[in-house]
């Protein structure tokens, strides 16, 4: 055991007495030494002066040779006990008298040895010259033993033994003593601090004892300990409040350590898990949570590890009855001191009703977009359905109307033919706008748009009607900021129904005005259309924009003069709204006319971007020459219905091509075998297969083939299978003429630019 | 000689010196040889020297601060060389020591010791007369010497050793300090008991 390992009284104890007896000890040895020194010094000075008087009185019994006085100068010795020897050697440095005189010459140097003093382990001789005037007449020698200094020396040994000794004994008495005034609060301290800690007993106190350091040191102890009394009684407050408020939670809550073993839970947690406290305190979190959500458990566990704060989860536990419930979680990070993630907090409540009614809500919503994917295929399929039959009409009035061989009168009667079909079809394609819009699959081709050029382009399509009512247009198209981001045809069909609506409701000579404003803030851009038209009354500015609603004036006998089915301004504010916009109706009443606003977010950082130069649109086709190197161009038409098939067929023979007709895919390949056609022009719904396979058979067959696809169906996606498969135009039934003779020009361009790479 | 020898390397005029140290020993090689002066002699002049360590004289009695002690001898001089080579380099404190041969009494008046031969025996009370009242130690080595108001003779002791027999008297009475030391080793007489 190692001296600062001792008990301190002991270390006290032996530190005091250590000191005491070291100081002691180097004193008794100073003492000594300079006891040994002073002796030799004294030797030395009496052997000196003894040797001198001596030697005085030798010199005349030696210059005149009487040994007899020289004798009897030596025999003066005897004064002196510790001068065992002496002798004088004449100036030959033989040996002339000794003392005593009986002394045998081998007891001393044969011949005086160097002057001096030399000091021996028994004895100390001296040399000193005998020396008459400036003359050396001899020599003396003189040998005293050290028998005295050792006795004196053993004397001094025993009495600094002595004094040692009791000295040590006082020395430990009073290290004694002194240890017991240092130790006694010491140890007093130490008992109070071991019952603090083993007992956890606050409430002791040291006792103070004296008013030194160690009286500071027991006060600011008793301090200390005031203080964890204060602060451990609060916390045991707090820890009781907590216990209340963590057992009595409505929350289940636990902790867990970070393998994910439960520390600690509560009522309501072990209630929610089915589970009694001992049986959880046992388990880990990984028993209670269902298999399927393990991996997420403890990618939890593990985010929280890595440092994330809290994390939330859904998970479900497994009861001990079996049964699987639902529980939200919210999992914290416990800290220690250092900061080091120690444990989890995981609270958890249970949600499997909330789940359950999700799931019902889920199943209720899944039902409910069946439901409407079956109302949108069936809108779809019916608009088909509808389109197919005006196809061959529309195609044979429109034709008819423009043949100048038929009376003008039956002219204009296939001409009203044509207008109307139209109409129906433009119906039909706004209940399919509505259906498209509001499941947003309408796509927006938004790019930056000059507003002006737009709203012209939209005046053009009504100039002619404008110019039949006699109505006036007043133009003030003022704003210097005009673009925005949107699509070009989408907008120009908004303008469109606006204008459309403005005519149509405007009496003859009544005007409309166009003005378009930058508004206050200079973010927007507002194109107001007003007319003097019938107006519209507060009931009906409600729902104008509701789709399938039109004005009363629709209800009273006059929808013969206006018709529709109150599409247009409903499709005009959804794609506003599309375009980030807004769109307002407004009428003092009826009669008063009506003002339509529509609001769109202008393009910052762009001043005007010129809108692309649309291509010229070719030339009609009744002009071209179908045509392909002297040789009449070759059809191949597919359509199962009949009557479209001979409607187009016709119309084709007229314009000189050579049209081969198939009803069924079967059929269009058996023709496809025996011949060669320039052209494919197919309906994509057959009743033994579709459009697209036909067209990738032909194309894989011979490649030059170019096609038109007709089709009722005219969703975007349609189109771009139409694209895929090869086709050059997707014409939506019913086939309009200009747009047949529109995709037949493009399509005899390009087989002309094929025949040529041919050849 | 090779003192001598050893001081010609330092200063030539020493050499001088030297040379004339040798002739005069050749010279005086006529008082007495050495090989013929005998062993009593020769310890007599030794001794003669060191009475000059154990006597003190005043100070009045030297002419001068650097002015030698003389040793003289009246009469027949036994010592030759010896006592020459005895005193050669001594010193009485800081003064040196020479020996004189005198020829008459007056001579020997103006020496600080003075051996009366025994030739001079018959003339002895004349010399010690006319010594009288000057501080000069007359030493002798024949009988009736302190009888006759001598201060030291040289006696020969049983052992055939010389002892020394002073006149403690007379030589207070010339004013001459003669040293304990020397009165221990010597026998202390008075006139009459010589």
């Amino acid at each position: 055991m190692q001296f600062r390992d001792l008990p301190i009284k002991r270390q006290l104890v032996g530190g005091i007495f250590l000191t005491s007896l070291c100081v002691l000890t180097i004193s008794c040895l100073v003492l000594l030494s300079y006891e040994i020194y002073s002796y030799k010094q004294s030797t030395t000075r009496n052997l000196s002066t003894i040797a001198d008087i001596i030697a005085a009185n030798s010199t005349a019994a030696l210059v005149f040779d009487d040994p007899k006085l020289a004798a009897e100068t030596l025999a003066g010795l005897r004064a002196e006990p510790e001068v065992v020897a002496g002798a004088l050697y004449d100036n030959a440095g033989k040996l002339y008298v000794t003392y005593p005189t009986n002394l045998s010459s081998s007891d001393l140097p044969a011949s005086p040895g160097a002057s001096g003093v030399d000091f021996e382990m028994q004895s100390v001789t001296l040399s000193t010259p005998v020396v008459q005037g400036q003359n050396r007449v001899g020599t003396l020698f003189l040998k005293a033993d050290l028998h005295e200094m050792y006795r004196r020396l053993t004397v001094y040994a025993v009495l600094l033994g002595l004094v040692l000794f009791g000295s040590g004994i006082l020395a430990y008495l009073l290290s004694n003593f002194f240890e017991r005034r240092i130790s006694k609060p010491l140890l007093s301290l130490a008992r109070t601090a071991k019952v603090v800690s083993l007992q956890k007993d606050y409430s002791v106190r040291g006792t103070k004892i004296n008013d030194d350091e160690l009286g500071y040191l027991t006060e600011a102890f008793n301090s200390m300990l005031d203080q964890i009394q204060t602060s451990h009684l609060a916390l045991r407050d707090s820890e009781a409040r907590l216990s209340g408020v963590f057992n009595q939670a409505g929350a289940g809550i636990a902790q867990c350590d970070l393998t994910g073993r439960f520390l600690l839970v509560n009522d309501r947690y072990c209630e929610i898990t089915g589970h009694t406290r001992e049986q959880l305190l046992k388990m880990g979190m990984q028993n209670i949570t269902h298999p399927d959500d393990l991996a997420d458990s403890q990618a939890a566990l593990g985010r929280l590890i890595a440092g994330t704060p809290t994390s939330i989860l859904e998970k479900r536990y497994l009861r001990a009855d079996g049964e699987v419930i639902w529980a939200r979680t919210s999992v914290a990070p416990l800290r220690d001191a250092s900061g080091k993630v120690e444990s989890a907090l995981a609270v958890s409540q249970d949600i499997t009703e909330r789940k359950r009614a999700e799931q019902e809500l889920e199943r209720a919503r899944d039902v409910a977009e069946r439901a409407n994917r079956a109302k949108d295929e069936f809108l779809a399929a019916l608009s088909h359905e509808l389109r197919t039959p005006l196809s061959p009409v529309l195609l044979l009035s429109s034709e008819l109307s423009s043949d100048t061989s038929l009376p003008e009168n039956i002219r204009a009667d296939f001409a009203t033919i044509a207008k109307n079909v139209a109409l129906e079809a433009r119906l039909i394609d706004d209940l399919l706008d509505v259906t498209r819009i509001t499941r947003g699959k309408l796509p927006l081709d938004q790019r930056p748009t000059n507003v002006h050029t737009v709203l012209q382009d939209a005046l053009a399509t009504v100039r002619a009607e404008l110019e039949k009512k006699h109505i006036a247009l007043e133009l003030d198209l003022a704003a210097d900021q005009r673009t925005v981001m949107g699509d070009e045809v989408r907008l120009q069909q908004v303008f469109w129904n606006i204008l459309k609506n403005a005519v149509k409701f405007t009496p003859d000579g009544g005007k409309i005005t166009i003005r378009t404003i930058i508004s206050a803030d200079g973010d927007d851009l507002s194109i107001v259309v007003s007319d003097t038209g019938i107006g519209i009354t507060p009931a009906e500015l409600v729902g104008i924009f509701d789709a399938f609603k039109q004005g009363e004036h629709a209800h009273q006998g006059m929808s013969h003069t206006f018709g529709g089915l109150g599409l247009g301004l409903a499709i005009s504010r959804m794609l506003v709204e599309l375009h980030s916009g807004s769109m307002q109706a407004f009428s003092r009443g009826r009669e008063q006319g009506a003002t339509f606003t529509v609001t769109l977010p202008l393009l910052r950082g762009v001043s005007t971007v010129a809108r692309a130069e649309q291509p010229p649109a070719p030339e009609n086709g009744t002009n071209a020459t179908p045509s392909l190197a002297n040789r009449p161009m070759t059809i191949l038409l597919v359509e199962d219905h009949e009557p479209t098939r001979t409607a187009v067929a016709k119309l084709l023979a007229r314009r000189r091509y050579e049209v081969k007709v198939a009803s069924t895919a079967e059929e269009a390949r058996r023709l496809i075998r025996n011949e060669k056609f320039d052209l494919l022009i197919s309906d994509i719904g057959l009743p033994d297969g579709n459009g697209y396979e036909l067209m990738r058979e032909i194309r894989q067959r011979s490649g030059t083939i170019c096609g038109i696809a007709l089709s009722g169906y005219g969703m975007d996606q349609d189109i771009l299978k139409s694209d895929a498969a090869g086709f050059t135009a997707h014409l939506i039934k019913p086939v309009r003429v200009e747009s047949l003779e529109n995709a037949l020009a493009t399509a005899t361009g390009q087989a002309v630019s094929k025949q040529n790479v041919e050849a | 000689m090779e003192i001598l020898t050893h001081r010609i390397r330092h200063t030539w005029w020493r050499c001088w010196l030297a040379l004339l140290a040798l002739l005069t020993s050749t010279v005086c090689t006529h008082h007495a040889d050495a090989q013929t002066v005998s062993r009593e002699t020769q310890l007599k002049a030794v001794l003669l020297y060191n009475l000059t360590q154990f006597v003190e004289w005043p100070g009045s009695v030297f002419s001068g601060s650097n002015a030698p002690l003389v040793i003289g001898i009246l009469g027949q001089d036994a010592f030759g060389r010896v006592l020459d080579d005895a005193v050669r380099g001594e010193k009485y404190n800081t003064r040196p020591i020479v020996v004189r041969r005198c020829q008459t009494i007056e001579e020997g008046c103006s020496c600080q010791i003075l051996f009366v031969s025994s030739s001079e025996s018959s003339k002895l009370s004349e010399i010690i007369s006319q010594l009288k009242g000057r501080e000069v130690l007359t030493v002798g080595d024949f009988d009736g010497f302190v009888r006759a108001g001598g201060m030291i003779r040289f006696t020969k002791s049983s052992q055939d050793k010389i002892r020394l027999r002073i006149n403690a008297d007379a030589a207070k009475a010339a004013e001459l300090s003669v040293s304990g030391k020397l009165l221990r080793v010597a026998e202390i007489i008075r006139p009459e008991q010589d």
